[in-house]
């Protein structure tokens, strides 16, 4: 108990430490922004005959006559009370927006995180158990190849294969066929609502809409959690500790799951920290080839359309996210490792 | 002098044929972007459409396009677009990461930490969307694809050349250098970047990859090159939408070749790790 303690006290003073970076995405983007083609005035304003008169209102309603320190000190206070703006393309406030879409986002790729965890960190077991075997070789051929395929050339290979061929993927598009009732929204999730709601057939048809998009950006993640895997796992199986083990003649399940395993397991939980965030970035191309309604295609779409708030939102939400994860990270060190928190 | 290196450099490839695989395939690469225009055997922009979406053929080595062109020249030209954007990219980045990170390693102090406070909040951003929103900013166009490229590969750059730098500031040689009157920059500049080059150039190549993976994702989503140029990401783009009707082959063989250069940097650059640093080995 008083380690976990000291774990969360941790885990506060480094969440603390990135409270500037997150300030430093905010006035960068902000700035960024400023700098896109294309006046939204002209956008808000009632048609393309719009006069002179009415876009000058429309500036001055909107803030763009103040100079730009002022906007951004106006922006930071929206900001402060969790107003983002409101998007042009939908006519939504941003906050709504991001808030109907996010779950889409991140159901895709907490999914496509557990599909990599558990086939890399048993793929980096087996590769470290046999140095230099078949299966050593086999897992770094697939490593090597896997990080050099892109995501939208590996995405669309699976739907050749699994919809055109072999035709058991749904029509690749969206998070679930139009013609499928949606359950009462609880959680967004919609693999938790529709097991909430007890709708077998429906919780199967998310599922099977679900899983090509997450094997695709798994695919990409898998050749680094392996590597470290195998890199820790050999360490680990090498120590003094496991040769103890050995000696007193406990059982192998026991000596690489029990021993090894859990020793060489925080290397791992940094990389997936690291490849979650870079998976957040790749959800722009997976969501973009199977036409997935999350927060990073309304980005994409808003971006080409010179739509500032919902870019702003997206990539302060992204930037948030990313914090958290580092928080978890932190907490998930300590409670793998009582060790770490004592430091 | 450069024969010598010339005949140590085969004599390491030859104990690492995976490496001179690599290194073969990297020349390659760079012949068929310097040459490749000249040898195709069709126009790659030049439509034909009673030849229309062919599958793979004698005639047609990778099949053709919804407009008749032939992909195999598609592809040939491409390379050097493609080749161009992620080398200057990781040129760029390479020279400014190297001086500026070597100046804070060496410095310390203020200039070290604005610098490290700067680095940390780029690397809190997921770099992809930063590389978009960099692109949308400056205006849809090439050039701006490689600058978008260069930033978010900046902040490694940065890192490494200021720890490899930090480590050397207080060594004995430096030292002697300042005792003997050369300015600060001048020990940065002439004494400390050239020792730690050789370690950026095998991270410059494993670098390569990711930018041309980088590059080709973002013409994916529409940004930099616009059609009818051939480049590989926009190829993969314009075939994507036939997939689900069977054309494999408009998204198979540029993925392919796209899968090929980054896979021949990434082996050159592991070879060149291993040979520069044994221990790094995994």
């Amino acid at each position: 108990m008083k380690s976990f303690g000291a774990t969360m006290i941790r885990a506060g003073r480094r969440f603390l430490s990135s409270l500037p970076a997150l300030f430093g995405v905010l006035v960068f983007t902000f700035l960024l922004m400023r700098v896109l083609p294309g006046d939204p005035a002209v956008f808000f304003a009632s048609g393309p005959n719009a006069g002179k008169e009415e876009i000058a209102v429309i500036r001055k309603q909107m803030g763009l006559d103040k100079p730009v320190p002022n906007q951004l000190l106006l922006y930071l206070y929206d900001v402060g009370r969790g107003n983002l703006g409101r998007s042009i393309m939908t006519g939504q406030p941003v906050t709504t927006d991001l808030r109907n879409r996010l779950p889409a986002s991140l159901e895709l790729t907490f999914a496509a995180l557990l599909i990599a965890l558990v086939s890399a960190i048993p793929l980096g077991v087996l590769a470290a158990l046999k140095p230099g075997s078949v299966i050593d070789h086999g897992v770094r051929l697939f490593c090597a190849l896997g990080v050099c395929v892109p995501t939208f050339v590996s995405g669309l290979l699976l739907i050749y294969v699994f919809y055109y061929l072999l035709g058991v993927a749904p029509d690749p598009t969206g998070r679930l066929d139009v013609f499928i009732s949606l359950p009462s929204s609880r959680t967004g999730f919609l693999m938790i609502d529709f097991a909430l709601a007890g709708d077998i057939d429906g919780w199967w048809a998310a599922f099977r809409q679900l899983i090509l998009p997450a094997m695709t950006m798994a695919l990409f993640v898998i050749a680094p959690l392996a590597r470290i895997t195998r890199a820790s796992m050999l360490v680990s199986l090498g120590s003094d500790f496991v040769r103890t083990a050995r000696s007193v003649g406990l059982s192998r399940w026991r000596i690489v799951v029990t021993y090894a395993l859990r020793n060489a397991i925080l290397p791992v939980i940094t990389i997936a920290g690291i490849v979650f965030s870079t998976m957040l970035g790749a959800n722009v191309l997976v969501e973009k080839v199977y036409s997935w309604p999350g927060v990073a295609s309304y980005a994409l779409d808003a971006l080409l359309s010179s739509d500032y708030a919902p870019v702003q939102g997206f990539v302060l939400l992204m930037a948030s996210v990313f914090v958290v994860v580092n928080l978890l990270v932190d907490i998930l060190y300590g409670i793998a490792d009582p060790r770490v928190s004592i430091g | 002098m450069t024969g010598t290196t010339l005949r140590h450099a085969a004599w390491i490839l030859r104990g690492n044929p995976l490496t001179a695989i690599a290194a073969a395939g990297v020349v390659l690469l760079i012949v068929i972007a310097v040459f490749g225009s000249q040898m195709v055997p069709y126009d790659p922009i030049a439509s034909n459409v009673s030849q229309a979406l062919m599958p793979p053929s004698a005639a047609h080595l990778a099949g053709t396009d919804q407009l008749g062109r032939d992909t195999f020249s598609r592809l040939i030209v491409a390379t050097r677009l493609d080749l161009v954007i992620a080398v200057s990219a990781v040129g760029i980045s390479f020279v400014l990461g190297a001086v500026i990170g070597a100046f804070c390693g060496y410095s310390g102090g203020r200039l070290d930490r604005t610098v490290g406070r700067f680095v940390d909040v780029m690397m809190a951003f997921p770099l992809f969307v930063l590389a978009m929103a960099m692109v949308a900013a400056l205006g849809n166009r090439v050039e701006n694809i490689v600058i978008a490229t260069a930033v978010i590969n900046l902040p490694f750059y940065i890192r490494f050349a200021r720890a490899e730098v930090n480590i050397r500031r207080n060594l004995g040689w430096v030292e002697a250098a300042r005792a003997s009157g050369e300015s600060h920059i001048s020990v940065v500049l002439r004494f400390l970047l050239p020792n730690v080059l050789p370690a950026m150039a095998v991270q410059m190549s494993l670098n390569l990859g990711w930018a041309i993976l980088n590059a080709a994702g973002l013409s994916f989503i529409g940004l930099g090159v616009k059609p009818p140029t051939p480049e590989w990401g926009i190829m993969v783009a314009e075939g994507a939408r036939f997939i689900s009707t069977g054309r494999w082959w408009l998204v198979a063989f540029p993925g392919l070749a796209l899968m090929l250069a980054v896979l021949c940097f990434n082996l050159l650059g592991d070879g060149m790790r291993d040979i520069l640093d044994p221990r790094m080995r995994t």
